[in-house]
């Protein structure tokens, strides 16, 4: 007898029977946290090709009003490690951090990017639990810098983060007693993948590298809480990594490590594949693995040209629905609803009871991005629809966003909002019935919301 | 130096859960009292409950179960050594057999022990080639080298056997936000963070026409999520008749007020109820101690305190109230190297240790043999090795308790060496 379950693929819904016809919708859906008027009329610009160009140039695209209430409502996070170390005002910190993680997402217009800053912040997960929020503010703030750059770039902002070097222990790796944790998932989960073809001596000569690589502890020092390279603990001497000989010495030689691991082909095909799996889907077509994976080895790690090859082939409009993440699931509506502000302590408590609160996943591969882990938290995620629709996050829904003179134009608001006009028949009914019971009764609107969130085809994108 | 993670944050993300228990306290005071058992008539095999625990990221087996007899154990952890049985520490290790003894934390299991109801299993872990945690996970959970696999064992166990009571609407039980792929792929099984605030919010409850409209919407489209939604349904209505806040401790020994306490609680409430589940797994996080790692009486002392406190509860509980069909296992992905590293932590090692409880383990007794921790005798120069295979201590439980004698389509292409651990 097999083991049964090894070919079992999983039943996700066809595009067809969700109604999603128009090809542009299906990639757009793919790019962001779901489609507004402002990516149907950046459409007529090019269509995809154009609008697309247009995200990779993201600091191009106007993100303004944005960016003024994050400076006021988020000062914290343009402090230096420094001198959030020297505060004491861990709530406001957590508070501002999250607050600025779950807007961005909402509101801007640079949706590609944030995409990539969730990416990102997932492959180089850190988590609160471990690691303070004084130091996971300036990493956050870093990450997002780099995510659209060179992937060495932003794989030393990660390397030279004091919120890594204690996440993953490298603040207490010796030359006399290395610590291997932060050098094994270097290898394993940053670069080269656990397929990679490293060995424990490549895990145990790369910890070596990095060793004196540490934060600096003297709250007397003017770089207190920031990142050192201490020489006194470094190992000093030749190392082999990978095969290959490092002769540079002290902090280059862990930087000359860094460039050999960000360059390497391993990397390259890792990387692509996740990239891959983020945006296409979870089956990796070969072809696009090996021309992302050329690209990025051709461009020294170029983050926007990999996305350009994985973004613009036609593998995206092509592949099944994927399941949205709860954080996913919680933007979108945001998105969807027109919800413009919200309470960031109740909302987050919303993102609890889905099992998807920013910076709480503990081990260092970062949230699941599977139906697999997913579906089951099913409950979680209807009961999080009806609870946006009805305030209890004392986050308004503005209604005019959806009233009308009508019972079709009530219905037809809500379907252009939650879904660009196209969901499954038996939703569409759904919702339509329900507002036919009393379009000009704000609690039926609410409960047309509530079902549009909690319907089947909003659950994916 | 700060070196807390936020308090504040932490209370604030918490507070939905302490809100959850709030209002299971309140159930408690209004529920006319305990229902005894929401049975449905039984069909089938009688197998064995079992549950699972997972101890997330490689649990030092040295410190669980300190080999206080082997004198390079005290060489290689001079700071992160559990204090001999026979010295005048507070802490001492608690001796099983002159060889072997329990930390002082662990100590609450020796009831069970002393009870021949805990076995201990030594030096027990996979093969391993990369002391990876995910690696270590996936091939512990799916038991198969293929990557396409995504099933895990217990899941794969429920698909292919007849539920044991044939009307029931739920037999596998993750008591996690996702579902724990060790139970992946399993018949009408499900991720149920806290079992006892399972339900829909309360718009959905006022109003049954929308829930109605949305499982119409929900069973109109073949995908998973109709599966998924309809096992929700009925995994309420079947959570709610066993009321979990009513539900009352029968042993001497009580759950700790922490969340462990609280799964261990309700998952003694589930299997007393007898609705027909059949497995139930348990996450038990932050295991990965490589720096600090506070043995004796820091975070590995704390957390083994409120692992066996809780386990010595359940095992106490099910005891008083005479349910047997049970056995519970407990394995972590890897065990640490066996010398701590200068940051007074262990890295990622290979050999372990593993628990067996329950009615029908011969227990009392280590098992496994002992390679050694002298300097030719270590894996790699650091690990302890692997003398044990834990997928021969899973076949025991799935074939002598489970009922299931196709271990090949659960551990493909292993052949179990049995220890005895299980009477059949």
């Amino acid at each position: 007898m097999g083991v049964a379950g090894a070919t079992q693929t999983l039943a996700v819904p066809r595009t067809s029977s969700l109604n999603w016809d128009n090809p542009s919708y299906r990639v757009l859906r793919r790019m962001g946290y779901g489609i507004t008027d402002f990516e149907i009329a950046q459409l007529n610009q090019g269509g995809i090709p154009g609008y697309v160009g247009r995200q990779l140039k993201h600091k191009s695209v106007s993100d303004g009003s944005l960016e003024t209430i994050v400076r006021i409502h988020c000062p914290l996070l343009r402090r230096s490690v420094t001198q959030l170390m020297r505060m004491s005002n861990d709530e406001a910190m957590s508070q501002q951090l999250v607050a600025m993680s779950m807007m961005r997402p909402v509101l801007s217009k640079r949706q590609v990017y944030e995409r990539m800053v969730e990416f990102w912040l997932d492959h180089f997960n850190i988590s609160l639990e471990k690691v303070e929020v004084a130091m996971l503010i300036p990493y956050v703030m870093a990450v997002r810098e780099n995510a659209m750059g060179s992937f060495l770039t932003l794989l030393k902002a990660t390397a030279t983060s004091p919120a890594m070097m204690m996440y993953l222990d490298n603040y207490v790796n010796y030359g006399t007693s290395p610590n291997q944790n932060y050098g094994r998932e270097l290898l394993e989960l940053h670069t080269l993948g656990v397929d990679g073809g490293y060995s424990q001596e490549d895990v145990i000569q790369c910890a070596l590298c990095l060793t004196g690589w540490t934060i600096e502890f003297d709250d007397s020092k003017s770089n207190f809480g920031a990142f050192k390279f201490d020489s006194t603990a470094h190992a000093n001497g030749n190392k082999q990594v990978l095969g290959r000989t490092i002769t540079a010495s002290g902090r280059a030689q862990g930087e000359r490590l860094l460039e050999i691991l960000a360059t390497h082909p391993s990397t390259a095909r890792n990387i692509c594949r996740k990239l891959i799996r983020w945006f296409v889907g979870p089956a990796v077509p070969p072809d696009l693995l090996a021309a992302a994976s050329a690209r990025f080895l051709t461009t020294n790690g170029s983050i926007t040209e990999v996305l350009k090859v994985i973004l613009l082939s036609p593998s995206i409009a092509a592949s099944p629905p994927k399941l949205k993440r709860p954080f996913h699931l919680f933007a979108s509506a945001a998105r969807g609803t027109g919800m413009n502000k919200w309470n960031v302590a109740q909302m987050t408590e919303g993102l609890y009871d889905l099992g998807h609160f920013p910076f709480l996943w503990g081990p260092p591969n970062g949230y699941p991005d599977t139906t697999a882990y997913w579906s089951g938290g099913l409950l979680a995620r209807i009961n999080f629809g009806f609870d946006l629709a009805v305030d209890a996050y004392q986050s308004k829904i503005p209604l005019n966003n959806f009233r009308g003179a009508t019972a079709l134009s009530v219905s037809q608001k809500l379907e252009k909002r939650l879904f660009a006009g196209e969901l499954a028949s038996s939703d569409q009914s759904m919702i339509r019935s329900i507002v036919a019971e009393n379009p000009a009764d704000d609690n039926v609107i609410r409960g047309g919301i509530a079902l549009g969130l909690a319907s089947p085809t909003f659950q994916w994108y | 130096m700060r070196h807390q993670a936020c308090r504040e944050y932490e209370s604030l993300t918490r507070r939905s859960v302490l809100k959850g228990s709030a209002y299971a306290l309140a159930a408690a005071a209004l529920a006319p009292g305990w229902l005894p058992q929401v049975a449905y008539a039984s069909g089938g095999a009688v197998r064995d409950v079992v549950v699972t625990v997972f101890l997330r990221g490689g649990a030092d087996g040295l410190s669980l179960v300190p080999p206080h007899g082997d004198s390079n154990y005290y060489n290689l952890r001079p700071t992160q050594a559990v204090p001999h049985p026979s010295s005048g520490h507070s802490q001492k290790a608690v001796d099983l057999n002159g060889f072997f003894g329990l930390s002082a934390a662990m100590s609450p299991l020796k009831g069970a022990y002393d009870d021949q109801n805990l076995a201990i299993i030594h030096a027990v872990g996979a093969e391993n080639w990369s002391r990876s945690h995910f690696d270590a996970m996936k091939w512990m959970e799916t038991s198969s080298r293929e990557l396409a696999v995504n099933t895990g064992w217990l899941g794969r166990h429920l698909s292919m056997t007849p539920p044991m009571n044939s009307s029931t609407d739920l037999r596998g039980v993750s008591m996690t936000y996702g579902i724990a792929r060790i139970l992946a792929g399993g018949d009408k099984t499900l991720p149920v963070p806290s079992p006892d605030d399972f339900g829909f919010q309360w718009v959905l409850k006022e109003n049954p026409e929308l829930l109605e409209s949305l499982r119409s919407a929900y069973n109109a489209q073949e995908n998973e999520l109709k599966a998924v939604f309809n096992d929700t349904v009925h995994t309420i209505s079947l959570l709610e008749a066993i009321q979990f806040g009513a539900y009352t401790t029968s042993g001497t020994r009580q759950y700790l007020e922490d969340d462990l306490g609280r799964t261990m609680k309700a998952t003694a409430a589930l299997m007393h109820a007898n609705v027909g589940i059949e497995a139930i797994h348990i996450d038990v996080p932050d295991w990965d101690t490589h720096e600090g790692q506070g043995t004796v009486d820091g975070d590995l002392a704390a957390r083994m305190t409120t692992l066996a406190g809780n386990l010595a509860a359940l095992y106490d509980d099910l005891l008083a109230k005479g349910i047997t069909r049970w056995t519970l296992v407990v394995h972590s992905e890897f065990g640490r190297t066996a010398a701590e590293n200068n940051s007074g932590g262990t890295d990622h090692g290979t050999g372990g240790a593993m628990f067996v409880m329950g009615p029908s383990v011969n227990g009392g007794q280590v098992y496994g043999t002992w390679p050694g921790l002298g300097p030719d005798q270590l894996f790699e120069n650091q690990d302890l090795v692997v003398t044990t295979d834990y997928r021969s201590v899973l076949c025991e439980i799935v074939t002598r308790r489970l009922l299931n004698p196709n271990i090949g389509a659960l551990f493909p292409g292993f052949s179990p060496t049995y220890l005895n651990i299980l009477s059949a």
